[in-house]
């Protein structure tokens, strides 16, 4: 009987095959790991970017806007621009711009930090108030004619800090910039009234500067980060180090207040 | 004798290289957009940083012409005894990113190449700002009419 041979690989070969098979594939996988991260870190740094930047669009327009006075107008209007330190004891700022929309309509619009409700981190708010003196409406809201459940707009989700600095037409800075005792007192109680200084300094102010540190939505970094953030050098600035992975970007607006200027 | 062939270890081994050569390819061009998106990450600060320019010569329109400004990667200080000179001072600042945010006690500085600058200038009625990326290959311009 004739015995028919099959040659087939040893099982060194296989062995071998089998060793480079492991090696390529663990390969093949840690680069997926690496790439996969190296993206979702720079998607998460992209959609920071792309949010700091449109809010600051946003907020550049309303401070190009604040002060503006419709010709027409009749009420007082002595109020444009506005600065709290430590609002709601959130340890950022809040703006407050004012200015006409029509010859009877004004709008007060106020950025400030906002916690979520089931976490400790915070957004941008934009509330805007129709008629704030007269018949204030805001808007915004489930129902707008009752006034039922009006939120305020979040403009950048996980904002870190928020910082308002105002200078005169010499670059020094005005502090303090409100508009009077009740409006200053209500918004933060820990700071004192509107001096007349205050109220004066208003007509001052020539450019705002907006410093805006916002955190990424996911852990980006695989270890604990020191990350100290420094928003306006100085002693009324604020300085702050947090320890955690996420990654952290500041984002910085200088808009010249061509509307009060000319008040 | 009927022999099956298959492929040899050798055969397996050059194409597994083959494979590799190819593997190293695709590994350059991920890392190559990844950091593409990275660097467009940064023009875009700049461009958003140049308004900040414009906006302050448009806020000085009267002494536009002090606002002369060229920045390389190298960023000093001057001194500032007026308002143009303490706006440029701010600007060096904030296009090399001093004292904003620190990440394990370094300052998260952009990249900057040979080539790359920043420069500003207004007459007596326009302000004009003008910045070079990508080793100087790249230029964009931003120009407004101030009064």
């Amino acid at each position: 009987m004739k015995i028919k041979k099959n040659s087939a690989f040893t099982l060194i070969e296989t062995m071998i095959a089998l060793v480079i098979s492991v090696i390529s594939v663990a390969a093949i996988y840690n680069a997926y790991l690496f790439f996969n991260n190296s993206y979702q870190g720079l998607l998460d740094k992209a959609s920071i970017s792309n949010a700091g930047r449109t809010s600051l669009s946003v907020v550049a327009k309303d401070l190009r806007n604040a002060g503006y006075k419709d010709i027409n107008f009749g009420r007082a209007f002595d109020r444009w621009i506005e600065q709290t330190d430590n609002y709601n004891s959130t340890g950022a700022d809040s703006l407050v711009i004012w200015y006409n929309t029509s010859p009877t309509e004004r709008l007060r619009i106020r950025y400030y930090l906002k916690k979520y409700p089931s976490s400790s981190d915070f957004f941008l708010a934009r509330e805007v108030v129709e008629n704030p003196t007269n018949s204030p409406k805001l808007r915004y809201c489930e129902r707008y004619s009752s006034q039922k459940n009006c939120e305020p707009q979040n403009i950048v989700p996980f904002v870190t800090d928020f910082q308002v600095v105002f200078k005169d037409v010499n670059g020094n800075e005005l502090r303090p910039v409100c508009a009077d005792k009740e409006n200053v007192s209500q918004a933060a109680p820990s700071t004192p009234s509107c001096s007349t200084v205050g109220i004066a300094n208003q007509a001052k102010v020539h450019t705002a500067e907006i410093y805006l540190t916002v955190r990424s939505p996911n852990k980006i970094y695989k270890k604990n980060k020191i990350i100290k953030i420094i928003n306006y050098n100085s002693s009324t600035g604020r300085q702050q180090t947090i320890t955690d992975r996420y990654h952290r970007e500041t984002f910085f607006i200088s808009v010249y207040l061509r509307n009060i200027v000319k008040i | 004798m009927k022999s099956i062939k298959g492929l040899t270890i050798v055969e397996a081994l050059v194409c597994l290289v083959i494979i590799g050569i190819g593997f190293i390819a695709v590994n350059q061009l991920i890392t190559f957009s990844i950091a593409s998106m990275n660097r467009s990450l940064e023009i875009t600060k700049v461009n958003f940083l140049s308004e900040m320019v414009i906006e302050d010569m448009i806020g000085d329109s009267n002494n536009s012409s002090n606002y002369s400004f060229n920045e390389k990667c190298k960023h000093t200080s001057q001194s500032s005894s007026d308002l143009s000179g303490a706006q440029k001072n701010k600007w060096r600042n904030k296009f090399s990113a001093t004292n904003q945010v620190k990440l394990d006690g370094k300052d998260k500085k952009p990249k900057c190449f040979t080539g790359d600058e920043k420069r500003a200038y207004g007459t007596t009625n326009t302000a004009r700002f003008i910045y070079t990326t990508g080793k100087g290959k790249r230029k964009k311009y931003l120009g407004v009419g101030i009064k």
